[in-house]
């Protein structure tokens, strides 16, 4: 009987733990800067409104952002990303849809730093391209955070940069991701 | 005489040069130094995205605008705090303050008018660089 009983609460408490850690994790103040360095000069912006969500069963992995949210230090900085690089009254959002590859090897009920690979379409001003990035998942008292840091290639993305300034801008942009998620309502 | 010339030509060149580099340096203005391009309530602005983004975006975006709402949450992330005003069933008004001057006064309930940079819509409308109106 003792046996029975022992095993109920295992079983039970193994689903209670199964229960909590399944579902959709969200942000939306998620944190995205990126730094172009060259010898002229560095350029750094950062996004703070970047909304994520983070399905913990399956690892589908999507970020949404407004190009118009990133914060320069410099007015013509934030001017000329806008208006001549990012052209962002045409092409107002960056998105990224994918999936956490490895998702299988996070334990969402054990703290710890998980090293994962996330695969999916980036799309930055109107062009999408497959891109598969390093990053990690940190679990800590059931709360989820993740981070990446990766390079982008302005060319790939039809970003024109005028000669003028060729040197002032990075031909490779260094990308960082910050998320801290919140379980979902829904 | 030549001289003359090569002394004007110089200081008129580093004026010049002294002018662009402050141009070129000039921060962002802040936002209570900007005036408000126009005045709105959460709900008509978070339903007129839902409606039809392209055309909102196009009337809102790059605006400095004050957005008169009610307080649906705070909340501080990385330093940052944003304030929610309830816009509709489906999101509100997201707004990131520039300092939090009189913000951790705030709570849900509050009527307050705040003002900001629209930069578009998510699942809210995103407001940045915003200060809390007296």
């Amino acid at each position: 009987m003792k046996k029975q009983v022992l095993v109920l609460v295992l079983v039970a408490v193994v689903s209670a733990a199964n229960v909590f850690a399944q579902g959709k994790y969200i942000t939306k103040n998620g944190h995205i800067e990126f730094f172009s360095a060259t010898s002229m000069e560095n350029i750094a912006a950062s996004n703070d409104k970047v909304s994520s969500v983070l399905d913990t069963q399956t690892g589908k992995l999507d970020f949404a952002l407004l190009i118009k949210a990133f914060e320069f230090e410099k007015a013509l900085m934030q001017e000329h990303f806008n208006e001549n690089y990012m052209e962002s009254d045409k092409f107002p959002k960056s998105t990224f849809k994918g999936q956490v590859v490895n998702i299988a090897d996070v334990n969402f009920t054990k703290n710890g730093t998980y090293k994962v690979t996330v695969k999916g379409d980036l799309t930055i001003h109107g062009v999408t391209k497959a891109v598969e990035v390093p990053g990690t998942i940190t679990v800590k008292d059931g709360a989820i955070s993740a981070n990446s840091k990766f390079e982008v290639a302005v060319a790939d993305y039809n970003i024109e940069i005028p000669k003028l300034v060729r040197d002032n801008i990075a031909k490779t942009i260094a990308v960082t991701v910050a998320m801290n998620y919140q379980p979902s309502q829904n | 005489m030549k001289k003359y010339i090569l002394i004007a030509v110089l200081v008129i060149g580093a004026v010049g040069a002294y002018i662009g580099k402050t141009m070129y340096d000039k921060p962002v203005a802040s936002t209570s130094d900007v005036k408000t391009d126009l005045e709105i309530d959460a709900a008509t602005l978070f339903t007129e995205f839902e409606q039809n983004e392209q055309s909102a975006g196009d009337k809102y975006n790059d605006k400095n605008i004050a957005v008169k709402g009610t307080v649906q949450g705070v909340t501080t992330e990385g330093g940052k705090t944003t304030v929610i005003l309830k816009g509709g069933d489906m999101g509100g008004v997201s707004c990131e303050m520039q300092d939090n001057t009189g913000v951790d006064k705030l709570k849900e309930g509050d009527a307050v008018t705040i003002k900001g940079f629209c930069t578009g819509y998510l699942t809210d409308v995103v407001l940045v660089r915003c200060v809390l109106q007296p």
